[in-house]
């Protein structure tokens, strides 16, 4: 259950945050997921009700927002979603360089949160 | 009623894991010890191949130890054993991957200076291992030819995190319909600058290509430590 860690490290960041900020109770958090990572919205915000169950954190809601799978051209700069490429690899659509990375859709990051 | 704050964070999942893993790979860099993990289904192969590696390293004088991640039993440290490998049984009580304070613990019961690469065989699942970085210097992953070439779809993000796929049991492919076109394409596609593998620990075939790799990422961290004494 790799879930459990994830989940117990996003509340244990978030409740670290609220302190510093003298808040009493968190409200949201924001998490940015990419599609990559394919994370089920559901049994996350079971996981993440279990983890906060007698926490500051208790009954907030989890708000996942997905980013998807974008490459980036090292020589140009540009960037695009991954297509079909039928020759195998991956080149870039607008100078045909091949020296691409992956710029996003697989990050997991806490973006904010609302306390009171 | 106070009003509701949003406080900005901007933090990733699983900092400290990856704070601890960075700060392991440091430490394994200053004592020349290449550190490798290696990740895959239950099966696929990972002990077999180990095994025919670290005899081929023997051979060029690289000396390897083994931490053995995998919970189904204490079978494959036995087999390091019994082939003269030093390994460290974690016991992972069940957990379905490894994490860098796992490797810290069993890094206790080796002298890393003694070895110019450590191995680890991970948990068997292609899932859960991705998300937690272990400290290692390079991750691979095998896919055996049995399993299907279709599994870069299921496993999405396991093909992003690591450096290196190995095709395993390739002396199945005779007769079978695994497309390792479609598969390295699939691979590509998530991972541009995936190396890929096929190899038959059974037969040997393309465990030349693959030891030249692990041997090459041996040389890398003696290197950058011999760099790092020089200035
Ligand atoms: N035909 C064939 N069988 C293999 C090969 N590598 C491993 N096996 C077999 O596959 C089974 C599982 O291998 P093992 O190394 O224990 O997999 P692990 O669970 O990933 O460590 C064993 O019966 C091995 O003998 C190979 O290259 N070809
Ligand atoms: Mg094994
Ligand atoms: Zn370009």
């Amino acid at each position: 259950m790799h879930e459990l860690p994830i989940l117990r490290s996003i509340v244990g960041v978030a409740l670290r945050h609220a302190v510093e900020a003298g808040a009493s109770r968190v409200l949201a958090v924001d998490v940015k997921v990419g599609e990559l990572r394919g994370l089920d919205a559901a049994w996350i915000q079971s996981y993440f009700d279990f983890v906060t169950e007698g926490t500051p954190a208790a009954g907030a809601s989890l708000r996942l927002k997905e980013s998807k799978a974008l490459f980036r051209c090292r020589s140009c700069g540009a960037t695009f979603p991954p297509g079909p490429h039928a020759g195998g690899d991956v080149a870039c659509p607008h100078c045909s360089s091949k020296h691409v990375e992956l710029a996003s859709g697989n990050e997991l990051l806490i973006e904010s949160i609302d306390v009171v | 009623m106070a009003e509701i704050r949003t406080i900005d964070i901007k933090e990733a999942v699983l900092s400290e894991n990856a704070g601890l893993a960075d700060r392991l790979r440091r430490r394994l860099m200053e004592s020349g010890t290449f550190l490798l993990d290696v990740m895959s289904s239950p099966g696929a192969g990972k002990t077999t191949l180990l095994l025919e590696t670290i005899h081929r390293l023997r051979e060029r004088g690289i000396r390897t130890a083994v931490i053995e991640g995998d919970i189904e039993s204490t079978v494959d440290a036995e087999k390091m054993a019994a082939a003269g490998v030093k390994a460290v049984q974690l016991r992972t009580g069940g957990a379905c991957h490894l994490d860098a304070a796992m490797i810290e613990a069993a890094l206790h019961e080796l002298a890393p200076g003694d070895y110019d690469m450590i191995a680890i065989e991970n948990v068997g699942n292609l899932v859960c291992p991705a998300e937690f970085d272990t400290g290692a210097h390079r991750r691979t992953m095998l896919l055996s030819v049995p399993e299907g070439h279709d599994k870069a779809l299921k496993y999405p993000l396991m093909f992003t995190v690591v450096d290196c796929l190995v095709v395993s049991k390739t002396d199945y492919l005779p007769g079978s319909d695994f497309d390792l076109a479609a598969l390295r394409a699939e691979a590509r596609r998530l991972n541009p600058t995936l190396t890929v593998f096929e190899v038959s620990a059974r037969t040997g075939d393309g465990m030349q290509g693959w030891c030249d790799w692990v041997a090459d990422g041996i040389r890398g961290v003696a290197d950058a430590r011999d760099g790092a004494l020089d200035c």
